[in-house]
């Protein structure tokens, strides 16, 4: 009996000074690791947007938003310039961050892979240049849709080989940005 | 229940947690000389597994994400993993012996699969819900005990070949799993 | 032992991958490229020199019978310390290695040493110890990773080497190529040296795999 008793009160410093030498890092990390992740949101808009003076989250969203988690306005001499959004894809091997610049005319000024865990070598094709580029500059007017062979539509883009499931959720992700644009413009946005 | 289905098989097979995710390698090479061995150890891993998914997604939900501990799962999980292997063994051992008599002596390696450790940190990482994530332990259990019981019968085959004397053992063991593995892979992209 | 001795021991004649067979997981899952191979070798060996110290200072208030829970608690911690650092500063690592830095809790190599060596030596001699295999770690994925990064990619820590020479064979850094690479290599290993390379599975481990391993009934 009172080895029980010794032995949980051993157990017991042993766990609370790891947990209290955790605990004492995370503070000591946590504002750095914050500073990161919001270091990189901003550069992954400026990314996508390269062209306004800074970003302004739309904080009150009073409709569906979907895929999209955050929506950010373009803001250029004052004025809002496009927007930003902050879109959760589903990949291959769990979410991807995507994010997607589209301008005051409906064009998409740029998509940005962040944090995903597609297969390396095959589903992070989606993240090179060849991929990306086929986004930029265009201005659907109809859905987009992924096709093996593209046309000469802009609305098709090439998936990338070897990677069609990461490829379509590329696509789905900025769909769902142009979606909620669309939205917003409608109730005239702010 | 389609949706059910999908996340079993992609888990079984798609994402196979020894063949495609490198989980599990030291039971996979270890407990694979006989069939009857890997199917004892496949079982033992397939129960702990998916009660693994579930109490630690329960651990996480109601007591480390509610306070911002998250920073604690590692070592809430592990310690949850290592008194769960415990408490099976006890339970097993007083309720059902032949189970116990089954699957006991494999239930002391599971502690150190890391396995069982993935499945729960990758259902937490991927936001399952609580249903899914059981399914998902259950998978990958399912799919541990497939590439053990196969590799297996491989190895079976392997005692009696002709191989070069410096790949014996270890080595061939790692070969032939590489081939195992290519064989997989024709299950990318199911879904 | 003397200092030289305990090193050479960890990297060479005892080395932690390539003799022992132990930490195949992240030998296999990481080595993707030579800098993920070190990257995952040296977050180990931070590890592995944090555990050493602390099981060793405690080697003599901790009893036998709750050595291997308090073990893992004390592992798992500087795991996690491990792992918010390179959140917080090395984050590009922090996403190449993913699930393997919280995994690194339960490899092998860890307990093993903890149990073998700093439960029953000197604070010296176990930091010396927890060096020696760590680098006998990291060589070895960053050999495995090196081979399968030329050969899959192309390039050397991200620089190019045969890119322009010959198409590189993309399935030696998928799950394949890990297995074919590792296996070759040992063999190799067998080739020169005296010794066989053995999985001794979890049977090298001590704890808590050694109670199966006193049972005649397993294999492993």
């Amino acid at each position: 009996m009172r080895d029980i008793i010794k032995h949980g009160f051993i157990l017991f410093v042993v766990c609370a000074t790891v947990t209290l030498a955790l605990a004492f890092t995370y503070s000591a990390t946590k504002e750095r690791i914050d500073e990161r992740i919001l270091e990189e949101e901003q550069k992954a808009r400026e990314r996508v947007m390269n062209f306004v003076d800074h970003f302004e989250e739309i904080e009150d969203m009073d409709f569906s938003l979907g895929m999209v988690s955050k929506v950010f306005n373009g803001i250029k001499d004052s004025e809002i310039a496009g927007r930003v959004f902050l879109v959760e894809g589903k990949g291959y091997g769990g979410k991807i961050q995507i994010t997607v610049g589209i301008d005051n005319e409906g064009r998409i000024t740029g998509v940005n892979i962040g944090d995903n865990s597609e297969t390396p070598g095959l589903g992070t094709k989606i993240t090179h240049n060849d991929f990306l580029s086929q986004f930029i500059d265009i201005t659907p007017k109809e859905p987009l849709v992924v096709v093996k062979n593209p046309g000469s539509k802009d609305e098709e883009i090439d998936a990338a080989s070897g990677a069609t499931v990461s490829s379509k959720a590329v696509v789905d992700a900025v769909q769902a940005a142009l979606d909620v644009n669309r939205e917003i413009e409608e109730i005239g946005g702010d | 229940m389609r949706e059910i289905i999908i996340i079993v098989l992609s888990a079984v097979l798609v994402e196979n947690f020894v063949l495609t995710k490198f989980l599990g390698i030291c039971p996979f090479i270890g407990v694979s000389k006989k069939i009857n061995t890997a199917l004892g150890m496949g079982g033992a891993v397939i129960f702990v597994m998916t009660f693994a998914a579930a109490i630690t997604k329960i651990v996480y939900d109601l007591l480390l994400e509610p306070r911002g501990l998250d920073y604690l799962s590692t070592i809430c999980f592990i310690l949850v993993i290592a008194s769960l292997v415990q408490f099976v063994e006890i339970v097993l051992k007083k309720m059902v012996p032949p189970l116990y008599k089954a699957l006991g002596i494999y239930l002391p390696l599971i502690t150190t699969n890391c396995a069982v450790l993935g499945a729960a940190l990758l259902g937490i990482e991927r936001n399952y819900s609580f249903g899914v994530t059981v399914l998902f332990g259950l998978g990958a259990g399912l799919g541990f005990t497939l590439a053990l019981v196969l590799f297996a019968g491989v190895r079976e085959k392997l005692e009696d070949s002709d191989i070069p004397e410096s790949l014996k053992g270890f080595s061939i063991s790692l070969i032939a799993a590489a081939l195992v593995s290519v064989a997989f892979f024709g299950f990318q992209g199911l879904f | 032992m003397g200092v030289g001795k305990i090193l050479s021991n960890g990297i060479i004649k005892e080395n932690p991958v390539f003799k022992l067979a132990l930490g195949a997981c992240p030998a296999l899952a990481v080595t993707t490229s030579a800098q993920n191979g070190v990257g995952m070798g040296l977050a180990a060996t931070a590890v592995l020199i944090g555990s050493n110290t602390v099981i060793s200072l405690t080697r003599k208030l901790i009893p036998e019978k709750v050595r291997i829970p308090a073990y893992i608690t004390i592992i798992a911690g500087f795991v996690t310390i491990v792992q918010l650092l390179l959140k917080a500063y090395l984050p590009e690592l922090d996403k190449a290695l993913g699930i393997f830095i919280p995994l690194i809790v339960v490899n092998c190599i860890i307990l093993a040493r903890a149990e073998m060596f700093a439960s029953k030596n000197s604070v010296f001699s176990s930091v010396i110890d927890a060096v020696g295999m760590g680098a006998g770690f990291t060589l070895a994925l960053f050999i495995i990773g090196s081979i399968r990064e030329v050969l899959g990619n192309g390039t050397w820590f991200e620089m190019n080497l045969t890119a322009n020479l010959f198409d590189s064979a993309k399935i030696m850094t998928l799950a394949p190529g890990g297995f074919l690479t590792f296996g070759i290599v040992i063999g190799i290993i067998n080739k020169f040296s005296s010794t066989k390379v053995e999985h001794k599975g979890c049977s090298a481990c001590p704890t808590p795999c050694g109670v199966a391993s006193k049972e005649k009934g397993v294999d492993a």
